[in-house]
């Protein structure tokens, strides 16, 4: 349990002197709390949390869990991809001193944060190697700590929230309409094939969108190991065009015709989930995009997840899109209890079972019942929630978070290339140049086989 | 958006003070100079000091003081490309800019009083929405499938704001974008200066058998050429430092508009993203200067201090 004593109760137990009296005022407060957080809170500064919208589930749960905590919380906008407020504030920060009113702890949406918050010039997080205990850390999903929250060096500088990792959404209903009784696709070159029959067949209904700045590299090229941003040591990172998983996938992609027509060139987001057969997406998706989530959205109950298609190697790999990090400040006055904070929101089954759009908790021993939750939202449950657990656990973890968006690359970069019409194989080899020149202006050293890349001619 | 409306209406003030020669009668010298000390004080804390800042923190190495941020951020990848859409940018800017607001200023100078209100306020009206404003605005007017003008979109054969929104056409989108905004306001500047022409002299013009184009052209036009000297002065330094556009836009986009795209952004990245000060200060001292050169090269070619 995470219990502390809130200011008032604590002046009046230091104020009191007969022992029964004490006694009674504990009971009656009900805030005596067991574990080691309760001796920081007494001090009466309270933790400075900041969490975003999409959280709030979490916080009206932790107060209804722990009534007497002494938690200020701070709404912000999650460190939304392209604000960097955390940059910024820390930038700041670490110029003109630390402020009494700095978080302690934070949410972050976006999974490359930690490692550029964590890492100099910053250098901010704390190591929740020494607070959070092994068999904690352990318990997360496949290598998604390994993934966001570890550096180079071994520290851990933050705690997963949620999955966020690809799966094949299918529409039942359309697609028994249109392929009859053929098994979901299991295989890239079958997923596009079932796009090239639409194109004709069907014109207008979709197996997914390109329109977004994160739908090619992350649904696509990282779901197939494409190695375009694998962080191989501390400073270093390779990007290699030329592997075939790159080339194999973007080559499906362009031969196949569907970049712009059943791969809509709109943004996922607003594309109408009515007309969508499939779509390789977050497991999240599920609800916030094609059903609730949409004023056109289907009915619960419809969509169901099956795996990513496997890689052209022949791999069971998945990419990712989102999914949350409890980071901790380094700069905390009082680490140990906001260490133990994010581990509890991190992992208490009490938070992580809040609202189905959180997505698939990371923490492993809190996915069961979580899952069954879901029961009523999917079609399918059984092989939505079987779906879930695996690939939370498949995530390629070659992929690496950098302090740079590799979304944001995309977009600036190719986006407007495929939406007008170019190939994407053409596309490979600028995006790669222009990863190679984040990473460059971010003070990492670049290896690659390609020579344009790797000189940055 | 940059300037600061104190610098510009003290620097209204101290001309009208010093076109009319001498003081009107009931005010003291005194008072003069209590204005100028307060304008002195702001532009000391605000203006130099941060920029002295800039200069120590782009000079200050590790080694001592040296010229290694610049070199730094010169070779950036992102450092020529970012002055090269600035330069872009400006150019189609500036020129549409001085263009449009003399010839409407011109004309509606030949208006009935009357019917040059209306056209003076229809101009300016674009001019209330600045900055941020402006951008979620224009946003709005480059999507396809919500714009007043999507015909016009479809017709350039653009269905999705990502086509809209490519890199190419980054520096008109903010070109048009800089123009609704500005062009208003001096239009109504310039409007002023032209009724700053005494009447007798366009009335000796026109006994003389000029045509309303030649007054425009030969008397009108070199008497307001300070005030169009002044304009590109200031839209110049302006314009070199874009930043809320491309900034939102970039957020907007979720990131197809580069978020170092402008050597503004470049500065900003490197401080608040990247927490590299100095790089950062190295960045908006070239800005600074650059600002420096030609706004000396406008105001010596343009004699825009001389006294008649």
């Amino acid at each position: 349990m995470f219990h502390t004593v809130n200011s008032s109760n604590a002046m009046k137990l230091r104020r009191c002197r007969r022992l029964i009296a004490c006694a009674a005022l504990a009971i009656a407060s009900g805030t005596v709390a067991v574990v080691g957080v309760a001796t920081a809170g007494a001090k009466s500064t309270p933790l400075i949390v900041w969490y975003d919208t999409n959280r709030v589930p979490y916080v009206k749960a932790f107060q209804a869990a722990n009534p007497h905590a002494n938690i200020k919380w701070v709404l912000y906008n999650g460190n939304q991809n392209g604000t960097g407020v955390l940059q910024s504030k820390f930038a700041l920060w670490n110029r003109t001193g630390w402020p009494s009113d700095a978080p302690d702890v934070m949410f972050d949406t976006q999974n490359y944060d930690a490692v550029q918050l964590g890492s100099a010039p910053y250098n901010d997080l704390l190591n929740l190697k020494n607070y959070v205990p092994k068999k904690v850390l352990n318990s997360f999903a496949g290598t998604s700590m390994k993934a966001a929250c570890t550096t180079p060096s071994g520290q851990i500088i933050c705690l997963r929230n949620d999955s966020a990792a690809e799966v094949l959404w299918v529409n039942p209903t359309l697609y028994k309409q249109f392929f009859g009784s053929a098994p979901v696709p299991t295989t890239w070159a079958q997923y596009l094939a079932d796009g090239t029959a639409l194109n004709t067949a069907h014109p207008g209904y979709l197996i997914g969108s390109v329109g977004d700045g994160f739908s090619i590299d992350d649904f696509f090229l990282w779901a197939n190991a494409c190695p375009l941003d694998q962080v191989i040591g501390k400073g270093k990172i390779e990007i290699n065009p030329s592997s075939p998983n790159c080339t194999g996938i973007a080559n499906l992609l362009d031969s196949s015709g569907d970049v712009g027509k059943s791969l809509s060139n709109n943004s996922i987001f607003s594309v109408n989930p009515q007309k969508l057969v499939m779509d390789v997406g977050a497991l999240w998706m599920g609800t916030v995009v094609f059903q609730t989530g949409a004023t056109t959205g289907v009915p619960n109950g419809t969509m169901v997840a099956y795996p990513a298609p496997t890689a052209t190697n022949g791999k069971s790999t998945t990419g990712d899109l989102g999914g949350g990090l409890w980071l901790v400040s380094k700069h905390s006055r009082n680490p140990k209890a906001a260490a133990q904070f994010a581990q509890y929101m991190a992992t208490s089954p009490v938070i992580q079972k809040v609202g189905v759009e959180a997505g698939l908790p990371q923490y492993v021993p809190d996915q069961a019942a979580y899952l069954s939750s879901l029961s009523t939202t999917f079609g399918d449950p059984s092989v939505t929630e079987a779906t879930w657990k695996q690939a939370a656990a498949q995530v390629w973890d070659g992929w690496s978070p950098v302090p740079w968006s590799t979304d944001g690359v995309w977009a600036s970069t190719d986006l407007a290339n495929v939406t007008g019409g170019k190939p994407v194989a053409g596309e490979i080899l600028p995006y790669a140049e222009a990863l190679a020149n984040q990473a460059r202006l971010a003070g990492y050293t670049v290896v690659s086989p390609v020579k344009a890349v790797a000189n940055g001619q | 958006m940059v300037v600061s409306d104190e610098r510009v209406s003290a620097r209204r003030r101290r001309r009208a003070g010093g076109q009319r020669g001498g003081l009107p009668a009931g005010t003291s010298r005194t008072a003069g100079y209590g204005f100028v000390a307060i304008y002195v004080v702001l532009l000391l804390a605000l203006g130099v000091a941060p920029a002295v800042y800039a200069i120590a923190l782009a000079l200050s190495t590790s080694g001592g003081v040296g010229f290694s941020h610049f070199v730094n951020t010169f070779n950036f990848f992102e450092f020529a490309p970012a002055f090269e859409h600035v330069a872009e940018f400006e150019g189609i800017w500036l020129v549409s800019q001085t263009v449009f607001v003399v010839l409407l200023a011109l004309m509606v100078h030949t208006l009935k009083r009357r019917v040059s209100v209306a056209f003076r306020l229809i101009f300016y009206l674009p001019g209330a929405m600045a900055g941020s404003a402006s951008a979620v605005i224009w946003l709005f007017m480059y999507t396809p499938s919500g714009s007043p003008w999507a015909f016009i979109l479809h017709g350039l054969h653009y269905q999705v704001l990502s086509n809209t929104v490519q890199p190419s056409n980054l520096p008109i989108i903010f070109a048009i974008m800089a123009f609704f905004t500005g062009a208003g306001g001096w239009i109504v500047i310039m409007y002023g200066a032209l009724n700053n022409i005494p009447d007798e002299l366009i009335e000796a013009a026109q006994i003389d058998g000029s045509s309303a184009l030649q007054t425009a052209l030969r008397i009108k036009l070199p008497l307001i050429r300070k005030w169009i000297v002044y304009m590109l002065v200031l839209s110049f330094a302006a314009g070199s430092q874009l930043f809320v556009e491309p900034q939102i836009l970039a957020v907007a986009t979720n990131g197809q508009v580069p978020a170092q795209w402008s050597p503004n952004q470049l500065a900003y990245y490197l401080a608040f993203q990247q927490d590299s000060f100095n790089n950062a200060a190295a960045v908006s001292v070239d800005l600074l200067v650059i600002g420096l050169l030609v706004a000396v090269l406008l105001v010596w070619r343009g004699r825009l201090f001389e006294v008649e």
